[in-house]
């Protein structure tokens, strides 16, 4: 048996043969330009960016990447979730008294002629909300059956488009 | 005067030795914005620099980013060094930190590791000669598969006791040097070196028969 001494200095000789590992020819011709060429521009520390870090991440370890990706997708999920709620918050749905008057917003095809011309399309402008909750001049009443005014104020019918009668 | 004929036959004196200036020197012009003072300083320092880490990567592309980060770092820190420790020894605690955090961001992943080429010289070596001589039964050692059982090897060390091999045993850094630039105490170093020693002699104990 080799007394310890004797493996320490093979140990140490081995590990000798470590300085003998170079880069690839021409490496540190290059390195010192690429150093100055980054000094010069200005960069201060040319740290790896943060992206090619996370690609490097995906290459090696799927895996890690894709938790990332899944943690990504459900933070967003999260924000869009709250964000639909803070909007219901701020604006709650009508209540069933509310719910009783119609609001029409859509274009409208009219096909009762009394009052405004047959085939014309109108469109039904919401009040704004200075109006809402203000005796409404309404238009005629009998268009599509339903009574032409939204939370009080005026509706006003704007010709938007659709042939003239004959 | 030396006539023509004279000066002729006389052996030709031998060429003035070109003195390089110092660290201090390249360091105080440095600090004054002088890019080819700070190009010799890095000419001088990168290979060790770049080896240090190399040995602590085991990846060719890491450490080469990581030598660009230490210099780069180093050229925008000049004015804050005060020339107490040597340039040299200051570089080096830039790329040991640098390395150090670097491997503990590597830490929850499989490092990749990559090989580079042995030199030429290696096999004049009188070590590798030695290890590879017809007296042992590795004279048909691979040289590859030597490198990569080494890696292999120190990459089971803490960092902190890698760190102390490589900067010892294969950079040839006293130990007083290590402690500075590592930040600790020379019986540190010490006792870091025998524990790491014993374990690498564990892991390699059939190539140290």
């Amino acid at each position: 048996m080799q007394p310890p001494d004797d493996a320490e200095q093979r140990l140490v000789r081995l590990l000798a043969l470590k300085r003998h590992e170079i880069p690839p020819p021409g490496f540190f011709d290059q390195l010192p330009v690429r150093i100055l060429v980054n000094l010069r521009a200005g960069t201060e520390v040319v740290e790896i960016p943060w992206w090619t870090r996370a690609w490097r991440v995906l290459i090696h370890e799927p895996m890690i990447g894709l938790s990332y990706a899944a943690l990504g997708v459900g933070a967003v999920l999260f924000g869009i979730s709250v964000l639909e709620t803070a909007i219901d918050v701020q604006n709650p749905p009508l209540s069933p008294t509310q719910g009783l008057f119609p609001t029409v917003t859509s274009d409208l095809v009219l096909s009762d002629p009394q009052g405004v011309q047959p085939g014309m399309i109108y469109r039904i402008v919401e009040p704004t909300p200075a109006t809402w909750f203000q005796p409404s001049l309404n238009p005629p009443s009998h268009t599509l059956g339903l009574t032409p005014f939204s939370r009080g104020g005026s509706v006003e019918w704007i010709q938007v488009g659709g042939t003239s009668p004959r | 005067m030396a006539s023509p004929t004279v000066a002729a036959v006389t052996p030709a004196e031998p060429p003035t030795p070109h003195v390089e200036p110092e660290d201090a020197s390249l360091v105080l012009r440095s600090q004054g914005g002088d890019l080819a003072a700070f190009d010799l300083l890095i000419r001088r320092h990168q290979e060790r620099v770049y080896a240090t880490v190399y040995h602590m990567t085991a990846n060719h592309e890491d450490a080469a980013d990581i030598t660009q980060e230490t210099f780069i770092k180093a050229y925008n820190a000049l004015p804050g060094f005060k020339g107490e420790a040597g340039f040299f020894t200051w570089i080096y605690r830039i790329a040991v930190n640098r390395t150090l955090n670097f491997l503990k961001q590597r830490r929850n992943r499989t490092p990749h590791l990559s090989l580079n080429d042995i030199d030429f010289n290696a096999e004049h070596d009188p070590d590798l000669v030695a290890l590879t001589s017809e007296n042992t039964p590795r004279r048909d050692l691979n040289l590859t598969e030597l490198q990569e059982r080494l890696n292999t090897a120190l990459m089971k060390l803490s960092e902190s006791h890698r760190m102390v091999v490589v900067l010892h045993d294969i950079q040839g850094v006293p130990h007083e040097e290590i402690a500075r630039i590592m930040d600790c105490n020379t019986g540190t170093v010490r006792s870091r070196l025998f524990y790491a020693r014993q374990q690498l002699q564990g892991l390699l104990s059939d190539y140290l028969k």
